[in-house]
């Protein structure tokens, strides 16, 4: 019995040695490939090369497999130099997107290249008179403002509190009587409902209409889900969208001010997922594909 | 009698007049056709009636001579239709058979193409006179082509300059050719490629178009069916293909063959096409000219607006325009621009097919920049002439083309500032130009990470959301509970009360041995009992007045001397100096304590 043991403990050790060699051996092997690409991108980019660094930086984006900031980043204001406005947007909105592990230093630098992207694309807008987008409302704006996680945080604290104040003053006789208690209650719970109702109303604007950004430089924006249909308007490539509807490789955005129209499904980049819709055949009926921000470009 | 022989023979004659109309109204010819003049080789419908009332065999027509001297005949294609006419007391049946025949002049002349019908006694009724004018050859071919073409004088070229066949080649073949044998480098020529048919052939296809290559490519328009003549042989001609085509290297270019099938099994081919291309000349080349760059070019160049503030946006159009090979021609490099930023500009390209003074179909139309410019500084500033320098293949010189210069005013921006943002990092670009964009990270190692979901997700924020009303909710029905089952919660309080003061009653009995806890007790157990009785606003009220609430309430006033003297000398003991009094002294003060609280008005509802 014991030598039974013995012997499958020692092929589970070996099993175990074979799986981390080949783990060791497979990591630095991808590490180096993605190396490589973003050093190829950044020497392209050094020579003006930017077609070769979009090359470059979409292979290394493809090896990564999923979303990365600094890839993004990269990637964001290669295009910005190519002059693909929608997807120089995109990637940087990417870059500043906390679930691809932004540094301090590389968001701070994509959020000033959006900037810049964003002054671009208004120029764009006023030569080309294409929309950007008109005045958001206070209400959307305020929507937008309660997206923000720390609101959702406060009103959930806010509540907990209100709860764990209101149950100690029942509990505790000697604090019930007077002092700020109540308006402690009063205060949290108005925090509670206000925050809350923003914030879920900003959650459940974004479950039903998700954030995207249109790609190119201007995009058509149909009345029907069709090539064949007239033209709304022209939109400059990089202004944010609402995905309201999704037919057959359209989608119906909704920009800010109420501008409502069809666009092909592969010049939208969602920001809820991070991905990008292809068209297979770039066609309105063909079949499609979805890729992540970070794994390829459109 | 001689009158009476002439009214006779008169009458006769008449009757039988009148016979031969009748006979001769019951049996009617009528010919039509779609044009009176027309081109040798064009197709003439040409239509015969013939109309019968009564008739039991409706008789075919006799054509005329002249069809079958002068056009080439297909069909005829025949219809019938039959009514009964029922007129006054007579029905008769009338019957009409339609004969359309297809009719291609194989020489010009004015024919007369009345048709005939026999009739009775070995006569004929003639139809309606019928001319048609049919024009020769060469007019003929300039006709089909376009109406604006100028007449073409050369028999073996059409109108458009493609050379003829000249030699019928069986009953099908196809036809290849380019309008001109010899051209520069980017000079266009045109290739034509039609299908000849002596017989109409029902599926005929053509495959392995050529590839064209080393030339680019426009498509042009492929024209109309027609007949034409080859050597005296009419051929029904399909046009197939035509392309303007613009060598892109020197040397003979040779366009191969094409093949046609005809029905399932037959193959014909196309001659192969030859075209000598010369090298641009070296004599007066410009430096870095563009190959593209030969036709005959305009080049334009306008403003949206003359006159805008420092910083605002204006656009700058640049049009080449002519005739060549639009689609790639480039303009000179841009001037450099003094005080404004320009952008990469979007570029637009219009062609269409004209034609020269030949009748040669050429490629023109327009290429489109369109430049957004910032102006960077206010005052006067000059946008300098853009220019397009190109080869003319008719004089074979180069050329060159400018734009005049355009002056903008722009005046101070609101702030008054030059533009550019601080605090952004300024590059140059490889143009030269500035650039605002942050730099690329260019670490050595990318750092890496999985996408990580923020921990609050709309899921569990949700979910703890609700849980706060739902904790209230759950607290409350608790309390609901226990009030149905314990009863309301202020009495409760009030029994709880009630319990602990019975407990320190009780207790004093113990505390008769300690002196100094006991009168305090006593003391603050008659006060308390005092304010319960009272109610909550007798707390802190000094002793007359206190006695004189327990009187309103109800509380006699033996009670209250009681009281007042169970507190004086609990008052005594405690601050008066007194003795402490003997444990024998203390139990019968907590004997009547309890004598007044438990029997008495002042501990009801409040200690029992």
């Amino acid at each position: 019995m014991g030598g039974r043991t013995g012997r499958w403990l020692r092929m589970w050790c070996l099993a175990a040695l074979v799986a981390a060699i080949v783990v060791m051996w497979a990591r630095p092997a991808a590490a180096d490939a993605v190396d490589d690409a973003m050093a190829r991108g950044a020497a392209a980019y050094a020579e003006g090369r930017y077609e070769d660094a979009r090359e470059a930086f979409e292979e290394a984006a493809s090896l990564l497999g999923e979303p990365n900031a600094i890839v993004a980043y990269n990637l964001g204001t290669t295009y910005a130099q190519l002059g693909d406005l929608g997807r120089a947007t995109y990637y940087l909105t990417v870059a500043t997107d906390p679930r691809t592990h932004p540094t301090p230093e590389i968001a701070e630098r994509a959020r000033a290249n959006l900037n810049e992207v964003r002054r671009r694309a208004e120029l764009v807008a006023a030569a080309e008179k294409a929309q950007l987008g008109r005045q958001a409302s206070w209400w959307a704006l305020l929507l937008d403002a309660a997206r923000a996680p720390w609101v959702g945080w406060a009103a959930l604290v806010s509540g907990f509190f209100a709860l764990v104040v209101w149950f100690v003053r029942r509990k505790i006789a000697r604090l019930a009587r007077g002092g700020l208690g109540p308006a402690i209650i009063v205060v949290a719970s108005v925090l509670y409902v206000v925050l809350g109702a923003l914030h879920g109303l900003a959650l459940r604007a974004d479950a039903t209409a998700p954030r995207g950004v249109l790609l190119g430089r201007t995009v058509t924006v149909y009345e029907r889900p069709s090539r064949h249909a007239p033209e709304a308007f022209q939109a400059v490539g990089g202004a944010e969208v609402r995905i309201e509807d999704r037919v057959s490789g359209f989608v119906r955005v909704r920009l800010p001010g109420n501008l409502v129209g069809w666009v092909p499904a592969s010049q939208v980049g969602r920001l809820d997922d991070l991905s990008v819709s292809v068209d297979a055949g770039g066609g309105g009926r063909s079949a499609s594909r979805t890729v992540r921000a970070g794994s390829a470009a459109p | 009698m001689s009158i009476h022989r002439r009214t006779f023979v008169t009458a006769l004659g008449a009757s039988l007049f009148a016979a031969g109309r009748a006979r001769a109204r019951e049996l009617s010819v009528r010919v039509e056709a779609d044009r009176s003049r027309l081109f040798v080789g064009d197709t003439l419908q040409y239509r015969v009636e013939i109309t019968a009332e009564d008739v039991g065999r409706v008789p075919e027509p006799i054509l005329p001579s002249a069809l079958d001297q002068a056009f080439e005949v297909q069909g005829p294609f025949i219809g019938s239709s039959s009514h009964i006419v029922a007129t006054g007391s007579r029905i008769t049946r009338r019957e009409t058979r339609t004969y359309t025949y297809e009719l291609v002049p194989l020489r010009a002349g004015v024919f007369d193409l009345r048709a005939f019908v026999p009739g009775p006694g070995g006569t004929r009724i003639a139809s309606n006179p019928l001319r048609v004018e049919v024009v020769g050859g060469a007019q003929a071919m300039a006709g089909a082509g376009s109406a604006s073409a100028a007449p073409q004088a050369d028999p073996t070229r059409d109108v458009h300059g493609f050379p003829k066949p000249t030699e019928p080649a069986g009953d099908v073949f196809v036809w290849a050719a380019v309008d001109r044998d010899e051209v520069y480098v980017g000079e266009q020529v045109n290739y034509t490629l039609d299908v000849y048919e002596r017989n109409r052939f029902v599926n005929v296809q053509i495959r392995n178009l050529p590839s064209f290559k080393d030339f680019w490519t426009e498509e042009l328009p492929e024209g109309q069916e027609r007949r034409e003549s080859v050597g005296g042989v009419p051929y029904r001609v399909h046009p197939g293909l035509r392309r303007a085509l613009f060598p892109q290297r020197a040397g003979d270019l040779v366009i191969g063959s094409t093949e046609a099938v005809v029905g399932l099994r037959r193959i014909v081919r196309s001659p192969e096409v030859v075209v000598h291309v010369r090298p641009l000349p070296a004599k007066g080349q410009p430096k870095d000219f563009r190959p593209h760059n030969v036709g005959d070019f305009g080049i334009e160049a306008t403003v949206d607006r003359r006159s805008v503030q420092q910083g605002e946006p204006l656009t700058l159009t640049v049009t080449v325009r002519g005739t060549g090979n639009v689609r790639f021609v480039d303009p000179d490099p841009w001037p450099a621009l003094d005080g404004l930023r320009r952008y990469d500009p979007t570029v637009e390209v219009q062609t269409r097919v004209d034609l020269d003074g030949a009748g040669r179909m050429v490629i023109a139309g327009a290429r489109r920049y369109k430049f957004l410019l910032i102006p960077e500084r206010s005052g006067r500033l000059s946008i300098p002439a853009h220019s397009v320098t190109f080869f003319d293949p008719r004089t074979e010189t180069y050329r060159t083309a400018r734009t005049k210069p355009i002056e903008i005013e722009v005046t101070a921006g609101a702030s008054g500032t030059e533009t550019g943002e601080p605090g952004t990092i300024e590059q140059e670009g490889p143009d030269g130009e500035p650039m605002a964009l942050m730099p690329i990270w260019t670490g050595d190692h990318l750092p890496r990470g999985r996408v990580r979901e923020p921990w609050l997700t709309p899921k569990r924020w949700t979910a703890g959301m609700a849980t706060v009303p739902l904790l209230v909710l759950a607290g409350h029905a608790v309390r609901l509970a226990r009030e149905r089952v314990l009863g309301p919660a202020d009495a409760r309080a009030a029994a709880r009360a009630r319990r602990m003061r019975r407990a320190r009653l009780d207790r004093l009995a113990t505390l008769v041995e300690a002196d100094d806890r006991f009168y305090a007790e006593l003391s603050a157990l008659l006060h308390e009992v005092a304010v319960a009785r009272i109610g909550p606003d007798a707390a802190g009220l000094p002793r007359d007045r206190l006695r004189r609430r327990l009187v309103d309430v109800g509380v006699p006033e033996d009670e209250v001397d009681r009281f007042d003297a169970l507190m004086d000398a609990c008052d005594a003991a405690r601050f008066g100096g007194a003795a402490a009094g003997t444990v024998e002294e203390r139990r019968k003060l907590a004997a009547e304590a309890r004598e007044l609280l438990l029997r008495g008005k002042l501990g009801r509802q409040v200690l029992r």
